[in-house]
C-alpha cells in the first residue's frame, strides 16, 4: 500500500492549494485558517495519486474531479483570484515551517522511543500508580516484570518509574513546544517572518542546550 | 545601575542590535551558543553590562596550599554532609553517571556509612544515568538511595533538598575544547608550549575575523597576567579560559531552570545553603591552579584522570577506569525546557532579556 497524501483545499473553490504527506502537518495547516480542509488520498480514492507531487501543485492550481475517481482537473483562471494566490503562497511557507518543526520534534524524541509497542508507557505508567513501595505491595504484573528482569520487585519499580515518568515528560514537554510553534507559524503571512521563527524555533529546541 | 550574573549569549547575538554586538556574537562560533562569558578578573569589556558575583570571585592565591584532589573531595563531602545535619535537609545529589557526578558520590561512599547516607542522599537522576555506569549504577545507586527523577529539577528548587550538582570539575581540569583541539590538531599540540600564533590560527578558523580573534587571545593571557599566573602550555590557555571565563556561568546556569513557582527562592541566602555544586570552592580552584599536569593528555580518555582513578579505587571498575570518556549529560535535564534569559545583579530572574537595556557601550569589540 502506497502511503496517503494530504491535500490542503479551498472551500472558496475546492481548489488543491499545498500538498503533503504528513497527517500532523495538514492538521497544522488547517487550524491556521478556516477556509480550508484536508483531503484524503490514497491510490484507491484518485486515479491521478502518482502524479500528484508537491510540483504538480506548484505549476497551477488544480481541482478534482469528483465523478472521475478524483482525478486532476486544471482550474479555469476566472476562479485564480489574488487572494488564492496569496493563500497558496502563505501555505507553503507555513508548511516549509511546519516541516522544520516537524524534523525538530521527532529529532528532540529519538530517545524516548523505545519499542514498537507505543502503548508500553500507558499501561507501565497504570502499574506504576498501583503499587506502593512505602507498603511494599506491587501489582502482579510489576512483580511478573520484576521477575523476568531478574531483580527485586522494589528496583524494578524504581527503575521503571524514572524512566516512564521521563519518557512521558519529555514527550509532554516536547508537544508543547511543537503547539507553541505550530501557533507561531501559523500567525505568519510574509515570508519575511522565516528567518526570525527558524530562529526561535532552533533555540528553543537545540541552542539554548548548547552548555 | 544593576548588572547582569548571568546571561544567554543567544538573546544579544541572534538578531544584534549593532555592529560591536555583531563581532562579539562570533566568539560563540567557537564556543557553545549558550554559555555567556564573564571574565572574573574583569579585565575583558563585552557590550553586555555584566558584574561578578561575589562567591564567583578568584581566590587568593596560596603558594602554601597542598591539598590532594582526593583530600578536597572528601573534604567538600563532609562540608555538606554537615549542612545536611544542621539544615535538617536531605542533599539531592544529581547523578548522571558521568565522572562528576560518580566521583561525588564516590565521595560520600568512601566517608559514611550506607545507612548514614540512606537518610541523608537522594539520587536525582534520569533515564540515561544507569547507561552511562551500569556498573556502578547496580551495585550502589539502585539498592541504596531513594530516587527523584531529574525531570523534575526546575520544581526541586523549593527549599526541600540541598541540591547538589557535578558542575565545576570540567573546570577544574581543563576544558571540552580540549578533546575538539585533540581531534583537529593531536595531543601532542595541546600539551605543547603555548605559542600565539598556533592559538591564532586555531581560534579564527572558527571565529573567522581576525580583531574578534585577537581581541579573544587578548582577553585570555591579559586576565591570567592580572590574576598572577603563566600560561605555559597551550592546555593552561582552554583551562584558564573555562576557569575564569566560563566559571559564573556555570555558577548560575541552573537557576536558569527553575520554576516560576519558586522565583521567591533566587535570592543569595537560598543560594547559600540550597544550591550546592560539588567542585565550586576555593581550595578546589587552588588545586586547579597549582596542577597545570593534568591537563597535559595525550587521549581523551585521558581526561579527569585523577577524579577515575579515585573511582577506580573505590569500585574497582577497570572497564569504566579504562575507557571512560567524558560527555555532557546536561542536555538531558536542559533540553527543550524552558529557560531564564538572565538573572541580574539583584537576583531578579530575568525571562527575556531586551538588548538595548543591557548593552554596554564600552566594550573591546568597535573595530
Amino acid at each position: 500500500m502506497k502511503p496517503p497524501k494530504y491535500l490542503i483545499v479551498s472551500l472558496e473553490n475546492i481548489s488543491i492549494l499545498v500538498m503533503t504527506e504528513s497527517i500532523v502537518i495538514a492538521n497544522a495547516l488547517i487550524s491556521g485558517s478556516g477556509d480550508e480542509i484536508i483531503r484524503y488520498i490514497d491510490p484507491i480514492i484518485s486515479a491521478d495519486y502518482d502524479i500528484m507531487t508537491e510540483e504538480k501543485f506548484n505549476e497551477g492550481f488544480y481541482t478534482m474531479d469528483g465523478k472521475n475517481r478524483n482525478r486532476l482537473v486544471l482550474l479555469s483562471d476566472e476562479y485564480i483570484t489574488d487572494s488564492l494566490r496569496e493563500k497558496k503562497k502563505v501555505l507553503n511557507f507555513r508548511k516549509y515551517l511546519l516541516e522544520m518543526l516537524e524534523s525538530f520534534t521527532a529529532s528532540a524524541l529519538v530517545r524516548q522511543v523505545r519499542h514498537k509497542w507505543s502503548e508500553f508507557d500507558l499501561v507501565a505508567m497504570e502499574q506504576i500508580k498501583q503499587s506502593d513501595p512505602a507498603t511494599g505491595n506491587y501489582t502482579w504484573m510489576m512483580e511478573e516484570y520484576s521477575r523476568i528482569m531478574g531483580m527485586p520487585v522494589e528496583h524494578a519499580y524504581k527503575e521503571l518509574k524514572i524512566r516512564i515518568e521521563s519518557d512521558i515528560l519529555t514527550k509532554f514537554r516536547v508537544q508543547a513546544l511543537a503547539e507553541k510553534w505550530k501557533d507561531a507559524i501559523n500567525q505568519t503571512t510574509s515570508e519575511s517572518d522565516k528567518s526570525t521563527i527558524i530562529a526561535g524555533m532552533g533555540r528553543d529546541f537545540w541552542k539554548n542546550n548548547t552548555l | 545601575m544593576n548588572s547582569l550574573y548571568y546571561f544567554n549569549p543567544l538573546s544579544f547575538s541572534q538578531f544584534p542590535i549593532n555592529q560591536d554586538i555583531a563581532n562579539w556574537s562570533k566568539i560563540y562560533k567557537l564556543i557553545n551558543f549558550a554559555v555567556g562569558m564573564n571574565d572574573r578578573t574583569g579585565t575583558l569589556k563585552q557590550p553586555v553590562r555584566q558584574s561578578i558575583y561575589a562567591k564567583c570571585e578568584l581566590p587568593a592565591l596560596d603558594p602554601s596550599f597542598n591539598l590532594s584532589y582526593s583530600d578536597c573531595c572528601d573534604k567538600r563531602a563532609a562540608e555538606l554532609y554537615e549542612l545536611s545535619v544542621t539544615t535538617g535537609k536531605p542533599l539531592g545529589v544529581m547523578w548522571s553517571g558521568g565522572i562528576d557526578s560518580t566521583m561525588i558520590l564516590v565521595s560520600f561512599l568512601r566517608n559514611y556509612s550506607i545507612n548514614d547516607l540512606k537518610s541523608r542522599v537522594k539520587v536525582i537522576i534520569s533515564s540515561e544515568s544507569k547507561i552511562e555506569n551500569p556498573e556502578f549504577y547496580k551495585n550502589f545507586v539502585l539498592p541504596n538511595f531513594e530516587f527523584v527523577n531529574s525531570e523534575h529539577t526546575p520544581w526541586l528548587m523549593d527549599g526541600s533538598m540541598i541540591i547538589v550538582t557535578g558542575e565545576f570539575n570540567d573546570q577544574l581540569f581543563g576544558s571540552d575544547m580540549m578533546k575538539t583541539f585533540i581531534s583537529k590538531r593531536g595531543a601532542h599540540m595541546l600539551s605543547s608550549p603555548y605559542n600565539r600564533d598556533t592559538m591564532y590560527s586555531y581560534l579564527n578558523s572558527s571565529i573567522n575575523d581576525p580583531n574578534v580573534t585577537n581581541t579573544m587571545i587578548n582577553a585570555v593571557i591579559n586576565s591570567s597576567n592580572v590574576y598572577g599566573i603563566k600560561l605555559d602550555k597551550i592546555s593552561d590557555f582552554f583551562w584558564w579560559y573555562n576557569f575564569c571565563f566560563k566559571w559564573q556561568n556555570v555558577y548560575f546556569r541552573m537557576y536558569s531552570l527553575m520554576s516560576p513557582r519558586n522565583f521567591h527562592n533566587l535570592n543569595t541566602e537560598f543560594d547559600s545553603v540550597y544550591m550546592q555544586h560539588f567542585y565550586h570552592s576555593d581550595y578546589f580552584q587552588l588545586w586547579s591552579i597549582t596542577h597545570p599536569e593534568v591537563r597535559i593528555i595525550m587521549d581523551w580518555k585521558e581526561y579527569k584522570m585523577e577524579a577515575k582513578t579515585e573511582i577506580y579505587k573505590f569500585d574497582k571498575n577497570e572497564e569504566y577506569y579504562v575507557n571512560k570518556i567524558k560527555r555532557g549529560s546536561l542536555y538531558t535535564v536542559f533540553g527543550q525546557r524552558p529557560l531564564l534569559d538572565g538573572i541580574d545583579s539583584d537576583f531578579n530572574p530575568i525571562a527575556t532579556i531586551d538588548p538595548t537595556i543591557w548593552y554596554n557601550p564600552d566594550n573591546f569589540f568597535k573595530y
